[in-house]
């Protein structure tokens, strides 16, 4: 390797070269250890770089003057000003036996070289090697083609957090994760809950050549609130509580009925409705008729059944993708949606580990199974309560025993729940703006430097870190292209507006009818 | 416009020119000669361009009632000469087979003819390949004065108009030099 800098001093975990070469933020440059190990090369990531020297204020003071072309006419050197003195914090040394980056301890002395860091080196940054079973290839270091990949077993076990200012590329980051989990590599059993409808997209999936292999060939099932069905009894008096908006009289009369139904026999709507009925009298009749009202209206919506209710086999299988579609359904029942799902999956795997559930049980699952969350903030909320928070915790902190990945996916970190935030060991962290996300971001993630942090206002729309367990250091990564459609892209206001216009102008165009002649009478 | 003949080369870049006095020599006169102003020096491989970049005028008849018989012929060799005045040229370039360059790759000969250079001529050593340029500017402030400079290049404003605004910002560069330089 050619040497791209010289050492000029170092710093605690810091080292300050000079280069001819302007290296970005995040890019990875490499040392020698000739303490230890002369052979050895120690990867250091550039944090900040500046001109080495600088132009003369009386330079610099007109606008309309190159202070280039002017050195160049006063016949000064401009080498010297093309220099960088660029600052790198040393990750360090890769140790295969420990399968993660040591710190080298010693430092490097002024004037020694420092070199750009080549695919050799690079490529130690992710735990896997791109054909890899469990391989998610997200993208490439930014200036090189070497594939950053994610390792699918650590962010299953250990979750996963997607955050993102909205507008940076997170719901495509989201897709091409899930076209990574389909591959053959990993033939996952997945789950996305899509509250707007984009991610619809990604039953392409099921007949494009590259998600395939031999007789491998992943499906993806889509379920809108007219195919996706809850049994009424999967719900907890928490739930309907959170649904039904009673007041506290009301909730007296429900909670009631709710107990001598669930302890009954008969578990259908109607029963329960029967039980509200059965409180009725003269003092009380006013309120059960605003009971039965609420009631009924929420069991119209056609999401909650006698029997009827989606099967988890159904929703989850290996090399299927399962997208809820919850667009058009209010926060408050997406939440309970969610929160039933949760408790299922979480009931089914616990039971299947444990060997509670058979085979041939309806709840026995046995494989793992991954759900990406988007709007995480919306089912776990950092303030206030929301009907799936609780078993969403459940899921972050026992999950990993019973293979439950959870992938939290949000453009508002502040709005999302820290501990559960926390919970996610590997981050894909894009363009953050707002003070308060950095700050909860900072709090709740163990891996994210102040140094990474400063980053993130200035990332590039498909451009992430990537840190935590699924990966060996922190990385600037570029985003692969998607092998599917988008199908979250920003909408094109005027053009619409355009299109709309000329066509209702059109329909109201009079014909033109030629003129009457009208002869007097 | 001749100003006078090399009488001293003290270096590859200092030489002293004699500048007669006479009205009636077919010189220039030594009162309108200013600081910074464009010489050039044909000597026989090339033109050297170079600024004036000093003055001397040395009366010694002055001191000859103080020195004895035998020592005036050797400390004041230039007697017959008191009239004269002498000018410092600092070395900045030269032009060769019509090319100008701004290094120095020959130095005068004693005797040679230093003339004062028109604006065109001062135009055309300051332009190499249609570009003009101030290549021996670090050389000049180096060697000279930092005042020199200011007024060379107050010269050659004057023959560039167009590259006033580069030439200004040197000016202004090199005075807060000079001044940072006195305050040190």
């Amino acid at each position: 390797m050619k040497p791209a800098g010289i050492v000029r001093d170092v710093e605690e975990n810091e080292i300050t070269f000079v280069s001819p070469l302007k290296f970005k933020t995040g890019e990875f440059v490499a040392y020698l250890d000739r303490w230890v190990d002369p052979e050895r090369y120690v990867l250091c990531r550039i944090i900040y770089s500046r001109s080495f020297k600088t132009f003369p204020d009386e330079f610099i003071e007109q606008a309309e003057i190159s202070p280039k072309e002017l050195i160049q006419f006063a016949g000064m050197d401009l080498e010297e000003y093309d220099s960088y003195l660029m600052t790198a914090l040393v990750v360090g040394y890769y140790n295969e036996k420990l399968g993660e980056f040591k710190h080298p301890r010693a430092m490097p002395d002024s004037g020694e070289a420092i070199y750009l860091a080549g695919q050799e080196i690079l490529k130690d940054i992710s735990k896997l090697p791109a054909d890899a079973q469990g391989a998610a290839i997200l993208g490439v270091i930014p200036g090189t083609d070497v594939p950053v990949i994610m390792s699918v077993k650590d962010m299953v076990s250990q979750h996963l957090s997607v955050i993102a200012s909205t507008g940076s590329g997170k719901s495509y980051t989201v897709g091409v994760l899930l076209e990574e989990l389909m591959k053959p590599t990993n033939k996952a059993s997945a789950l996305v809950v899509d509250p707007h409808g984009e991610y619809s997209t990604l039953t392409e999936i099921m007949n494009r050549p590259e998600f395939r292999e031999a007789d491998y060939r992943p499906s993806v099932k889509i379920f809108r609130k007219e195919t996706l069905k809850i049994r009424i009894t999967e719900l907890e008096l928490d739930d309907i509580l959170g649904i039904l908006d009673l007041s506290d009289k009301m909730q007296h009369f429900f909670v009631t009925a709710y107990y001598s139904w669930k302890n009954g026999s008969q578990h259908k709507k109607s029963d329960l409705r029967r039980e509200i009925e059965i409180q009725r009298n003269q003092a009380n009749e006013s309120t059960i008729d605003a009971i039965l009202w609420r009631f009924d209206s929420v069991m119209r919506r056609g999401v909650f059944e006698d029997h009827l209710h989606t099967r988890l086999s159904d929703l989850f299988a290996p090399g299927q993708l399962t997208v809820v579609d919850l667009s058009g359904i209010g926060e408050s029942d997406q939440q309970l949606i969610i929160s039933a799902l949760l408790r299922r999956l979480f009931d089914a795997r616990e039971g299947t580990v444990n060997q509670r559930y058979p085979e041939g049980e309806e709840r026995h699952l046995p494989y793992p199974a991954f759900i990406v969350l988007e709007e995480a903030h919306r089912y776990a909320p950092q303030n206030g309560e929301a009907k799936s928070k609780k078993i969403l915790k459940t899921i972050l902190s026992e999950g990993r025993k019973f293979g439950i990945g959870v992938c939290m996916v949000s453009q508002r970190p502040a709005k999302l729940d820290s501990d559960s935030l926390s919970q996610c060991m590997s981050q894909i962290t894009m363009r953050i703006i707002n003070h308060a996300d950095q700050e909860q971001i900072a709090s709740s993630i163990e891996s994210m430097s102040r140094e990474l942090l400063n980053e993130l206002p200035a990332l590039a729309k498909g451009e992430a870190i990537i840190s935590g367990v699924s990966i060996n250091t922190p990385v600037l990564i570029k985003i692969r292209e998607r092998t599917t459609r988008h199908g979250g892209i920003s909408r094109d206001a005027p053009e619409e507006w355009h299109t709309e216009w000329k066509k209702a102008k059109s329909i109201k165009a009079i014909p033109n009818i030629p003129r009457r002649e009208f002869k007097p009478l | 416009m001749k100003i006078g003949s090399v009488v001293q080369v003290r270096s590859f870049t200092e030489y002293v020119v004699r500048v007669p006095v006479e009205a009636d020599s077919g010189h220039v006169p030594a009162s309108s000669l200013g600081v910074g102003s464009y010489v050039s020096i044909k000597s026989a491989q090339c033109l050297v361009i170079g600024v004036i970049s000093n003055v001397l005028h040395n009366v010694k008849e002055e001191l000859l009632p103080y020195l004895p018989g035998e020592k005036q012929e050797v400390f004041t060799p230039y007697l017959a000469d008191f009239r004269s005045s002498y000018i410092i040229v600092t070395g900045v370039g030269s032009i060769t087979c019509g090319r100008p360059s701004h290094t120095i790759t020959c130095t005068p000969a004693i005797d040679d003819v230093a003339e004062l250079m028109e604006l065109q001529d001062i135009r055309e050593f300051h332009t190499e390949n249609g570009k003009p340029g101030f290549g021996y500017y670090r050389r000049l402030i180096r060697s000279a004065d930092p005042a020199v400079a200011t007024c060379s290049l107050d010269k050659a404003m004057e023959a560039m108009p167009e590259c006033s605004k580069m030439l200004k910002a040197l000016k202004k560069y090199t005075e807060n030099r000079y001044e940072a330089g006195r305050h040190r």
